[in-house]
């Protein structure tokens, strides 16, 4: 009886990840043409890159890279990017020290084992408004006294800020788009949290925190991979 | 041709016009059967004209592989209810249709065969003439003339000890950082080396990694809608007040693949990146290696 009543919570649970995951997203742009996904070559992290994008789903992303490990790439079919939860599955299939979890609407790839430090520091307060780069909501969030003092404590230095490609307008129009801005707020809330609220007002970006141990010290980066 | 009904002064016929009739004027006349009271004597000639479709453009006349494009094909004779064929691999989903316009999505598959595609309208019966529509693979990146970066190239800009790192278009990237950039445009082409317009997602990866920041910067993805032309960044830096050392510097490849629909393609362009402080010296190079 009591079985009966765990394995029912448990089935109502996955129906609620499911209803939750398969929410309509919030960003603009052309949905994915549903269908299988090859992932062929890529790094865990630009498969989870390239789930989202076709989702339209936010996430986020932790590693820890040993001294000397060579990164794995997968290569893997994803039936259905979509169906989201089957699509994850397939994804940490293939990497088995990773869990996939959904909180807020975010999806989190995250370490089975530990989490990295910096991730679990509590920021008092993080609050950005009408902010239109995202890297500029990272690099704030790097800048806050809490982050500053946890990289001293735990001997980590920080990889220079990435940014990448962006649409250009064309010379001779004038432009049309939206120029978007993020509001995030956020109070008492670990790094993490900071991260997936970022990318959850973006409405599909996906954010990724790279460890690295090298020979003396370590260095992180934390980067938005996927808008 | 088949009378269905006649009268002293008045006869009403069909006429069935093959596929294959040449376009336009016909001389018809009436010609009396020959009988006892009546003379076999032809009549005056009247000009009955057969009109076929005749596409005369479409625009826009390319699309994206794995991507739907909507086009308008303009002409004549279209009647009310044409189709339009497009080829092996487009689907033609038609939105709306005049006698002398069709509004249409091409969806273009994957595995469509790439280059040129007749298009023809067919409206009773008849088919048009055909004009071409382009299938684009991604190919390569080509440099952009731009206001702030001719030639496709900005310039140096130095943010030391603090300062905004700035796109192209304005858009204030990050502030109050500390370091070095500048500026790229491009122009994603096709295999004619035309401009390509529709949804895709850019990646870039990096190769032959050289520099301070071990082990290298990631991948990073990007989706570009409709009317997109590229810019890309290049910053080596902190947030301030930390700025780079005097011998604080990278070096790598920049390699480029699009994914449209279920299609992924690698580009030819190889970039060589060379960016930071060389003795106290601020670089940020970017140069084609390879179209």
């Amino acid at each position: 009886m009591c079985q009966c009543s765990s394995l029912a919570v448990l089935i109502l649970m996955q129906i609620l990840i499911i209803g939750v995951v398969q929410e309509q997203p919030k960003g603009s742009g052309k949905p994915y043409d549903r269908g299988p996904m090859r992932i062929e070559q890529k790094s865990l992290t630009e498969g989870l890159a390239d789930v989202l994008r076709a989702a339209r789903k936010p996430g986020g992303i932790a590693r820890i890279h040993k001294r000397g490990s060579v990164e794995r790439k997968l290569t893997t079919l994803v039936n259905d990017p979509v169906r989201i939860a089957a699509a994850l599955d397939t994804l940490i299939s293939t990497e088995p020290e990773y869990k996939w979890v959904l909180e807020n609407g975010v999806v989190n790839i995250l370490p089975k084992k530990e989490l990295p430090s910096l991730l679990s520091v509590q920021v008092r307060i993080f609050e950005a408004k009408n902010t239109a780069s995202m890297h500029d909501l990272v690099a704030k969030l790097l800048a806050s006294p809490e982050v500053k003092k946890a990289q001293v404590e735990f001997h980590l230095e920080a990889n220079p800020l990435r940014f990448g490609f962006d649409r250009l307008n064309h010379p001779s129009t004038e432009s049309t788009e939206e120029k978007r801005t993020l509001d995030v707020q956020c109070r008492n809330c670990t790094v993490r949290e900071v991260l997936n609220r970022i990318v959850r007002a973006h409405g599909f970006a996906v954010w990724a925190y790279d460890e690295y141990e090298l020979q003396e010290t370590k260095r992180f980066q934390i980067g938005i991979v996927s808008q | 041709m088949t009378i269905t009904s006649k009268t002293d002064t008045r006869i009403e016929a069909g006429f069935t016009i093959a596929p294959a009739a040449p376009a336009g004027p016909r001389l018809v006349r009436v010609v009396l059967p020959a009988g006892p009271d009546v003379l076999s004597l032809p009549s005056n000639f009247v000009t009955f004209v057969v009109e076929v479709p005749t596409v005369t453009s479409i625009t826009p006349s390319r699309g994206l592989i794995g991507s739907t494009t909507a086009v308008t094909i303009n002409g004549s004779v279209f009647g009310t209810n044409p189709t339009v064929q497009a080829g092996s691999g487009i689907t033609v989903n038609i939105n709306s249709a005049s006698n002398t316009q069709i509004s249409a999505n091409f969806v273009v598959a994957s595995n469509a065969p790439t280059g040129n595609h007749n298009v023809t309208v067919t409206a009773g019966g008849q088919t048009s003439n055909s004009v071409n529509f382009f299938v684009q693979v991604p190919t390569s990146l080509a440099r952009l003339n731009h206001p702030g970066a001719p030639g496709g190239v900005g310039p140096l800009v130095v943010i030391d000890p603090s300062g905004n790192v700035v796109t192209l278009n304005g858009t204030v990237k990050a502030t109050n950082m500390c370091g070095v950039y500048r500026n790229v445009a491009y122009d994603l082409v096709d295999q004619q080396g035309q401009h390509i317009d529709g949804t895709y997602t850019l990646t870039e990866s990096f190769t032959d990694y050289q520099g301070s920041f071990p082990p290298g910067p990631q991948t990073q993805s990007f989706s570009f809608t409709p009317g997109a032309l590229l810019t890309d960044i290049h910053f080596l830096g902190f947030p301030a007040p930390q700025c780079l050392g005097s011998n604080q510097n990278e070096t790598f490849r920049q390699r480029f693949t699009i994914t449209a629909g279920q299609g992924t393609y690698l580009l030819t362009t190889v970039v060589r990146v060379t960016i930071g402080r060389f003795s106290g010296t601020y670089r940020a190079d970017v140069v084609i290696e390879t179209p």
